[in-house]
């Protein structure tokens, strides 16, 4: 009985501590101090950088999936304070300084700490410094994409022709190489 | 009389010119004949295993998966605070948008990643959700839902129906800017009024993909408030 009780203990606590980190919620006082800190914690000679208002829009997003606690702000508060010294060092002014001092990696490595924290998870696919097919994906710890974003605010609506481009080319190389080996078949069959 | 290496040649010359070249051909028409019927054989199959297979079919492309939009909630004035109302999860359909003297009638996803541009018109997360009293910016393919956005008047109303509120918008100015050029709808985006901004692709029958998208602002009608902070 004893076990059995320990046990369910366990299983609540561990319900409970999950909670914070994956139910949806609405923006809370915490993560409006991370959103603060974000858009106005670094400044140079007394000029306030940030990025761009869409991308705390982002953050504001993924702020909707999580609900941060003090504790938990208290760690993310760390650790993006390790990458506003590490920008401060690097001197990365625009977002464009980012990719010329190869500074992206790391940058990624401080934003997915911060995340791990609230229970999620940042992975990448493609490069970003390709704005239309480079993906940040974010997911939580059941593997379920929270958010996926191309760094291009304005994604590519055009019709898609790559397979029917594909097609064409590969008909074209056909046609080529049989145009080709004919040519030469008949050559060699005139020389015999 | 062939001589020796005459006869090697000919040979030769038979084995690549009958066995070969024809395999060769075979294969290569086989490849291109799977790469061409692939778009029409991939939806009778889908098509096949409806009808014929009791496996759960599920594509991405099939309108209505992941669809929390049940209709109009009819609700056009009001503040809904955190907790009244679900915010849309990643890769939800959580609204449906008609524009006014165009064909536009499509579900509204939140997310706007390649793949989900195949079901609707999308939502970008780097935009804030109806009702905020922010930019909303939505896109879809021009080629298929938005194919007609071009047509829209200024004037015209968009409705945009949620899963927590109906909004309506009117059309003040469409436009055209270089994708690159965030210039051209940024302060609205970003800005402290509700703007809606829809856009797609430009001009409708390019071949190659194009620089150009077709922009349409639209300020709010009517629709419930939503209040993000708890």
């Amino acid at each position: 009985m004893k076990k059995l009780v320990c046990l369910m203990v366990v299983a609540v606590l561990l319900a409970v501590s999950m909670i914070p980190a994956f139910a949806a919620s609405g923006i809370n006082d915490y993560e409006k101090k991370i959103i603060d800190y974000v858009q106005t914690a670094y400044v140079v000679d007394g000029k306030t950088i940030t990025v761009p208002q869409e991308y705390i829009t982002a953050l504001e997003s993924v702020c909707t999936n999580v609900d941060v606690t003090e504790a938990q702000y208290n760690e993310i508060k760390g650790i993006l304070d390790e990458a506003l010294a590490f920008v401060k060092s690097k001197n990365l002014l625009t977002l464009e300084d980012i990719t010329k001092t190869g500074s992206t990696q790391t940058l990624l490595d401080y934003a997915s700490k911060a995340l791990a924290v609230v229970g999620l998870r940042l992975s990448t696919k493609g490069s970003l410094s390709d704005p239309d097919h480079g993906l940040l994906i974010i997911t939580d710890a059941n593997g379920n994409v929270i958010a996926e974003l191309h760094p291009a605010v304005i994604t590519k609506t055009g019709a898609d022709f790559t397979s029917a481009a594909v097609c064409g080319a590969a008909a074209l190389a056909v046609l080529a190489v049989a145009g080709v080996s004919v040519k030469r078949f008949r050559k060699e069959s005139d020389e015999d | 009389m062939k001589t020796n290496s005459e006869s090697n040649r000919s040979k030769k010359s038979y084995r690549k010119g009958f066995i070969i070249l024809p395999i060769v051909f075979l294969l290569c028409g086989y490849l291109l004949l799977f790469a061409c019927l692939t778009p029409i054989l991939k939806p009778l199959i889908s098509v096949y295993n409806l009808a014929f297979s009791n496996a759960k079919v599920q594509t991405i492309d099939e309108p209505g998966v992941g669809s929390v939009f049940s209709g109009s909630t009819g609700l056009t004035s009001g503040t809904l605070n955190w907790d009244d109302f679900s915010f849309p999860t990643y890769g939800e359909a959580f609204g449906r948008i008609t524009v006014e003297g165009t064909e536009i009638d499509t579900e509204v996803i939140y997310g706007d990643s390649t793949a989900l541009l195949k079901r609707g018109a999308c939502m970008s997360l780097y935009s804030h959700i109806p009702g905020c009293g922010r930019g909303v910016l939505i896109g879809a393919h021009n080629n298929t839902y938005f194919h007609t956005l071009q047509y829209v008047k200024e004037g015209a109303l968009v409705h945009l129906d949620t899963t927590y509120g109906s909004y309506v918008y009117k059309v003040y100015r469409t436009d055209i800017f270089d994708h690159d050029d965030g210039s051209g709808y940024r302060s609205e985006l970003n800005g402290n009024k509700e703007i809606l901004i829809l856009y797609t692709c430009y001009p409708n029958d390019t071949i190659a993909s194009t620089p150009y998208r077709f922009f349409a602002f639209c300020e709010l009608v009517s629709g419930p408030s939503v209040n993000l902070y708890e």
